[in-house]
């Protein structure tokens, strides 16, 4: 072998490192939801001010939280998988809130299935993991444009699951001020701590 | 290029599978499901633009002043392969317009062509060397694809996942037993050389 076609060799194989290192954010992210994660840690991103219904049917918007972070996961109140593991997972995160006497962080859960989820369907999904009001909000985009955005905005994947429903990003998205500033996992044991440190 | 009609036709093919590929109702379609996407039109851009580069005098030539060895076809060809079997890669190329592109332009020459150069240039231990790798690789990520209970892509359904893993742990499986039936059976057996000699 001639050193001129050992070292373009070697240039092929740094080039092809570098593209994929590149790409996978230094060999962290393989998957989109962890690309996700590791982009908007990298640098937060800026949110619209999204106008919700609330379970209660009054119409809110993410500037009504303006002194608290808010950890927003997305749900369809149908959904018989993650979306009940999301469910039991807030109302963990609930209880962690009522001990704890930090007040900085609100719960949210948003409904990608806003024809479907009413305030009142929205409602007994809350009573059904004991929600309270005072620490978590349910509710669902205001109108189509606004999930539009919030798709957008956020990256947020939500794809027909085949059986009338829908298979969507499971990540928690704490939003502050109007910037989207991290993306947890939501079985992350590290929440509890962060929800107590005021996110 | 009368002279050369199935270079012609080889580009024809590489184009018409490129233009499809971007126009949005076939992307879509070639797109719909993982298997799909990963083993119908990777594959079919690779081939095409492999079939170009064999047919092509003037490609094999600028090659063979490029990369007399296939070396740096070799290793590039197969990072840039690895590079597209990313479920990160295969989501973004369906939704970003720019990755759709990259892939479109970048599978036929740096995975196709690349790939069928470094095969035409290695002898048969480099040969072997890179069948065992490839179905290794496909092995490997269609064992991933099958067990995972996670849905890797955002895209695409975890059924339609295990359904990619199955058939990428087929294609190695049934083209591994072909090659090994073919070698066994075919014309390289040691006693038909002794015949021979």
């Amino acid at each position: 072998m001639s050193a001129r076609t050992a070292i373009g060799i070697a240039l092929a194989g740094c080039l092809v490192t570098a593209l994929l290192w590149q790409r996978t954010a230094g060999f962290s992210a393989f998957t989109y939801e962890t690309w996700r994660q590791v982009e908007v840690a990298r640098e937060a991103v800026p949110v619209s001010d999204w106008r919700l219904q609330d379970a209660q049917g009054d119409f809110v918007r993410l500037s009504d939280w303006s002194d608290q972070t808010l950890l927003v996961g997305f749900i369809f109140t149908r959904c018989p998988t993650v979306c009940v593991a999301l469910g039991s997972r807030y109302q963990q995160l609930q209880r962690t809130l009522q001990v704890g006497t930090s007040t900085d962080v609100h719960l949210l859960s948003v409904s990608i299935d806003p024809d479907w989820d009413t305030p009142p369907r929205l409602d007994a999904y809350q009573r059904r993991y004991d929600g309270l009001q005072a620490s978590w909000t349910v509710a669902r985009p205001a109108d189509a444009q606004v999930l539009d955005d919030i798709i957008r905005e956020t990256g947020l994947r939500v794809i027909p699951d085949g059986l009338g429903g829908f298979a969507h990003s499971e990540s928690l998205h704490w939003i502050r001020d109007g910037r989207l500033l991290r993306i947890s996992d939501w079985r992350d044991p590290e929440l509890e701590t962060m929800i107590t440190n005021g996110g | 290029m009368a002279a050369e009609p199935w270079h012609d036709a080889a580009r024809t093919f590489l184009v018409a599978v490129s233009v499809a590929g971007l126009f949005p109702p076939v992307a879509a379609l070639f797109e719909a499901s993982m298997q799909m996407h990963m083993l119908v039109q990777m594959p079919l851009l690779a081939v095409c633009g492999g079939y170009l580069l064999y047919r092509s005098t003037r490609l094999r030539g600028w090659m063979a002043r490029v990369d007399p060895s296939g070396g740096i076809a070799l290793v590039f060809g197969s990072g840039w392969m690895i590079y597209w079997m990313l479920p990160l890669t295969l989501d973004l190329a369906t939704f970003e317009p720019a990755m759709r592109l990259l892939k479109i332009v970048t599978v036929p020459v740096c995975v196709g062509a690349a790939l069928t150069w470094a095969w035409l240039r290695l002898g048969p231990i480099g040969r072997g060397v890179m069948l065992l790798e490839g179905w290794a690789m496909f092995g490997r990520l269609g064992w991933v694809f099958l067990i995972s209970p996670e849905q890797l892509c955002s895209n695409y359904l975890i059924d339609d996942q295990q359904r990619t893993g199955s058939l990428l742990l087929g294609a190695a499986l049934v083209s591994a037993v072909g090659l090994a039936l073919w070698a066994l059976f075919g014309p390289f057996r040691k006693s038909h050389r002794t015949e021979l000699a």
